[in-house]
Order: structure tokens, then sequence, then C-alpha cells
């Protein structure tokens, strides 16, 4: 998991699925970011321990923005009826800025 | 071949074996979407076992990678700390109020594959198996297979027999699919991928007939066993306009004299009872029946063929040595020893020596904890436990096992007995006390050993339903219908008297 800090935006460019290891590191390198942009172009997967670590960052007031999920992270959403804790279109950047 | 990791419960060990399923589920031919759900289901299971299976310790747990040609099996065994999913089920209210999860994991995994079935194994812990279908291309969708047969009608046709090759695949569905329709039991034959990957890897060999006009019209094959030497008769197939010319006999002639080149040490046959003509033709070829398994197929796959059949299908299988019987040690239990004997001198067993009792393990000296690998076939809605060592807990675990599997709708148990290990008469009298009966010997099934195979049907079977050829098969039926106490109209008395027991 590649990591840039500027300001109070942490930038994660994650080099595989995005699952309790990732979500470890994530965790572990948030510290006071306000902002957190997480490129998953190269996740093949997103499990369940990602998609609770997306809820509790946004709960605690944390801007997150996904870049490039794989498919299967809507699928997961679907299935634990979590489509509108997320504003699926905010959540996801589709085209890269 | 089943593949097994051992693996410690250490969250680095979560992607890399997500990793390896899904590149196994693709090479055994699942697709990209059914493999990374498949994967991800894993993850799930995985993820759960590290974070919670072993609180505060290290511990380690199995991954077992199963495929035959129709599905993809994954089984995690771990022996931490008990745990029953089915009382955790997931709430999204909870979830989000509360920040709960408890229970995501398995909503994801029921989600992801075809079947998700929990064991508890009591002191061999708990096994978590998820399968995917394989999915594959029905010979109706691909081509064609009308048109008319340019030999039907003729005298002088000549036929060549040749050994199946996978340029064959097509034709062999394509022969099956006009003879049977959708009837045929063996689900595989309708896809040609799947018969092209199992004569490729060797899974099965066999016989192609094919008449002057090349037109395949004949088609009978041996599937090897996985796991011993042995291989089961298991597809045969004449076009109907192409029988009463002896094709079969030829080309099971062909396949009994193939299998013997190939070094196998016997080839079995798992007879359906709708009818007698499998059975009939096993026998004329020097098979002998060893046992009767009720209800192995479920009844749908027989109705259009057998409209009065809606019931689980019972076999008998029949099996010839190809490899001569020498001695055999076995340690027949008290209640099946006549029976076993009059089946191995069937096979031609020159001796079965029979050790004295005192070398049998009595029941209080059975280890505490039970080994044994569950088998569970969902498409055929039944299950069959191949014990490795018997211990005082194998009832317990085999009801654990039906229990957890419930939602499954099981039609019929079996276990499976090494006939030559001491702790077979206590072990037998064990299930027997648990609703299991006699079913037969299953020879060489597993590691080239002889086995005993109990049986406990879960449904009623109206055994008029049930044909039956030989001899023996017809003191099988009558011993195991009056062990269960079962009555000519299919219903059960609760009591059940034990069948005459014979001295070993």
């Amino acid at each position: 998991m590649d990591l840039e800090r500027h300001g109070d935006t942490l930038t994660v460019r994650s080099r595989r699925d995005f699952n309790l290891m990732a979500v470890r590191h994530l965790r572990y390198h948030m510290e006071d970011a306000t902002r957190v942009r997480i490129d998953l172009a190269r996740a093949r997967l997103v499990d369940t321990e990602a998609v609770m670590a997306l809820v509790r960052l946004q709960k605690r007031g944390v801007d997150v923005t996904l870049l490039e999920p794989p498919d299967i992270l809507y699928e997961v959403l679907e299935v634990l009826e979590l489509e509108s804790v997320f504003d699926v279109e905010q959540l996801v950047e589709r085209e890269r800025s | 071949m089943d593949q097994t990791l051992h693996l410690p419960n250490h969250v680095e060990v979560i992607g890399p074996t997500t990793d390896y399923v899904y590149k196994w589920a693709l090479n055994v031919g699942l697709s990209d979407g059914k493999a990374l759900r498949l994967a991800l289901a894993v993850d799930e299971l995985v993820t759960d076992v590290v974070r919670f299976a072993f609180p505060g310790g290290d511990g380690s747990f199995e991954l077992t990678l199963r495929a035959d040609l129709s599905t993809a099996e994954v089984i995690i065994h771990e022996r931490g700390e008990p745990f029953d999913p089915s009382r955790h089920p997931y709430d999204p209210e909870r979830a989000v109020e509360e920040d709960n999860f408890e229970g995501a994991g398995f909503a994801v995994v029921d989600h992801c594959v075809d079947d998700f079935a929990f064991l508890n194994r009591g002191r061999d812990g708990k096994e978590f198996r998820i399968v995917q279908h394989i999915e594959s291309d029905h010979i109706a969708d691909l081509h064609s297979t009308k048109g008319p047969d340019p030999d039907a009608d003729r005298e002088d046709v000549s036929y060549s027999f040749s050994a199946v090759q996978s340029r064959d695949a097509e034709d062999i569905a394509k022969l099956i699919y006009r003879t049977y329709g959708y009837t045929y039991v063996r689900e595989d034959l309708y896809y040609p991928e799947r018969i092209e990957r199992a004569l490729e890897q060797g899974e099965k060999f066999g016989v192609l007939v094919r008449s002057n006009s090349g037109r395949a019209v004949g088609y009978f094959a041996v599937l090897r066993s996985r796991e011993s030497n042995i291989g089961e008769v298991g597809e045969a197939v004449v076009d109907v306009n192409h029988r009463r010319r002896g094709l079969m006999k030829r080309m099971l002639r062909s396949l009994i004299d193939q299998a013997n080149e190939r070094g196998l040490s016997g080839v079995y046959g798992e007879a359906v009872t709708v009818h007698d003509i499998s059975q009939r033709v096993n026998h004329h070829f020097g098979m002998k029946s060893t046992a009767m398994l009720l209800g192995l197929f479920p009844p749908q796959r027989f109705r259009s063929l057998f409209d009065e059949c809606t019931q689980p299908i019972t076999v008998v299988i029949d099996f010839r040595p190809l490899v001569p019987y020498e001695t055999v040690t076995a340690y027949l239990p008290a209640r099946y020893a006549g029976l076993l004997r009059r089946i191995y001198a069937a096979l031609d067993v020159g001796h079965v020596q029979v050790p004295p009792a005192s070398a049998a393990l009595p029941r209080d000296q059975l280890p505490d904890a039970t080994e044994m690998d569950t088998r569970i076939r969902y498409n055929h809605n039944h299950v069959v436990f191949v014990v490795d060592t018997a211990g005082r807990d194998l009832p317990a675990q085999v009801h654990q096992a039906l229990r957890d599997l419930e939602d499954e709708n099981m039609t019929v148990a079996y276990v499976d007995l090494p006939l030559d290990d001491p702790a077979l008469p206590a072990a037998t009298e064990l299930l027997c006390e648990n609703d299991f009966v006699f079913a037969g010997l299953m020879p060489r099934f597993h590691e080239g050993r002889d086995y005993l195979r109990l049986q406990r049907p879960l449904v009623r079977l109206d055994p008029h339903g049930i044909e039956v050829y030989s001899d023996l098969a017809a003191d099988l039926k009558s011993h195991i219908l009056h062990e269960l106490s079962w009555t000519s109209n299919g219903t059960e008395t609760p009591s059940r008297s034990a069948p005459d027991a014979t001295s070993t």
C-alpha cells in the first residue's frame, strides 16, 4: 500500500485487495487525516472488513473517496444493505482528477 | 485430487490464500466472476478464523481445495473456539446504529457461492464448506443434435470401435442427448467441455463406436477413482437405431481389456434399481453385487424416463476384481459376518482371515475423537463419511453433521469403515445403535482398502420401487429392509430388531 499525505488529506494506493490487512495499514497511517482518497484500481476484492472500515471512517466525519473500486464492492454493499449509508455517487470518484 | 494448505491464523495469510484460491478456481473451470466470488467467500471465512477462532493465541487451520468436473469446493477446517454462525445472523440496522457487524461476513459468503454449509465436528473442530458449480455450455445450446441417421434402417451396417479421444467429446454429448433427452443421470455428459477435460486429465477412458457414415452410435467409459486404483463402468449409451446388435457387450469387453491394460485392480458399476437391465449386463461380465445403496440418486433425474419412479433412486454396487483377491484380513462385525463372507466368496476371495475377537478394540478402548472425511454430494442429496480413525464420538459427529446439513435436504447418509481396522466391530455397533443399517461391501474403494458401508436413509422409500437381479442382491435387499423394518408400503416402524447375528 503506497501512501501520500498532503495536509489533512491521505492518499492511499492499494497494491492488492482491500481486506483486513489493508484496513490495518490504513488505520495505522490515518492519524488526524480528515480526507482519505483510496485508489483501488489494483484491488480485485473489497471485503466486509473494508466496508466496515469505510462506514466507521464516515461516522467519524472523515471524507472518503474511492477511485476505481472493483464491481464486487457494489455487490457487498447491496448484500449488507448499506447502499443508503453511503452516497455511492459521492463515495466513488468516477474520473481521475 | 485434494490440495490441502496448512496455514497459521495470521492476517498475512489472507491475501495470498485468496489469490491462490482464485487462480485454482479459474484452473478447474470456473468463470472469472464465479472464481472471484469464491475467492471473496474464502477471504471472509479465513478472516473470521484469523480474527476469532483462536482468541489470544496462536492457532492454525487447514484449507482444502476439491474439484470435479461440475463443482469446485473449498473446505476450511479449524479447531478453535466453538462457534455456530446460525446464531449470529447479520442485521443491517444493528450494523449502522450500533456499529455491530456480526454475521456480515457470512451473509456475503452465502451470497457469493452456490452452496454454503457449516459442520460442527465436536472435538475435531469446525468446517466451513463452500461450493461453486462450474458452468459449461450444454450440448443442446451448442449445435443441432437432430438430423437423419443415414444408417438407421440398414441391416449391413459395419461398425468401427476406437478408444475415445478428447476430439470425440461433442459427438458423445450429441449421442447422449439424442438418446436420452434430458434424463441421463450423468449430467457431465451433456457438456462437451467437461468430457474433454476429463479425457485430457485421464479421469476416464472409453470406447466409441461409429457406424459406416461416421456417426457416433455407441459410447462406454470407465471413470477412474481419484483415491483408489479402481474404476467405475459408469457411462454407457447405444443409439436407439443401433441396439440389439451386440454393441454394448463388445464395448464392455473392450473396456475391461483397457482397464486390465492400465493396471486397474477392479471395476464396478452403480446399477440403478428402477429396472434390472444394467445389473444384468454387469453380471454378464462377471461383476458381483456387493452393496445396495438406498436413495443414492435424486428421483427427478429419472422421472421422464420412468414415470412411475418418484422416489430417490437406489443402486446396486456390482464389482469385478481385475487383480484377484488373495487372503483378506477383515474384522467382520458379528451381525453382518454371514453376508460379508458370502460377498467375499462371490468375489472369489480364497480366504477371509478374521482376527480373534480379543484383537478387536472394545468400545471403551476406542480413541476419544474420530477422524473422518465428510463428502457432501449436494447435487445428489447425500453425504458419505469416510472414516479414517473411528472414535467414541463417531455417532455424535455424524449426528451433528446431519443436523448442520438439515437445510441441504439430504436423503441418505453413508458411513464407510475400513474392514481391516480393529475398531470396526465396535464402531459398527455404535452406528447401528444410531439408526444405521447395512449397505454392503465397498471393495478396494478408498486407498485400495475394503470398506464396510453402513447407511441411514433420511426419507422413506417404497421397497416395491427397488428391482434387483442377482440372488445376492436380493438377499442384500431383504436383509436391509428387514433391518430397517420397512414394510411393503414404505412405512417404518420405530423399533428395529437386529437381524440374525452371525458368529465370526
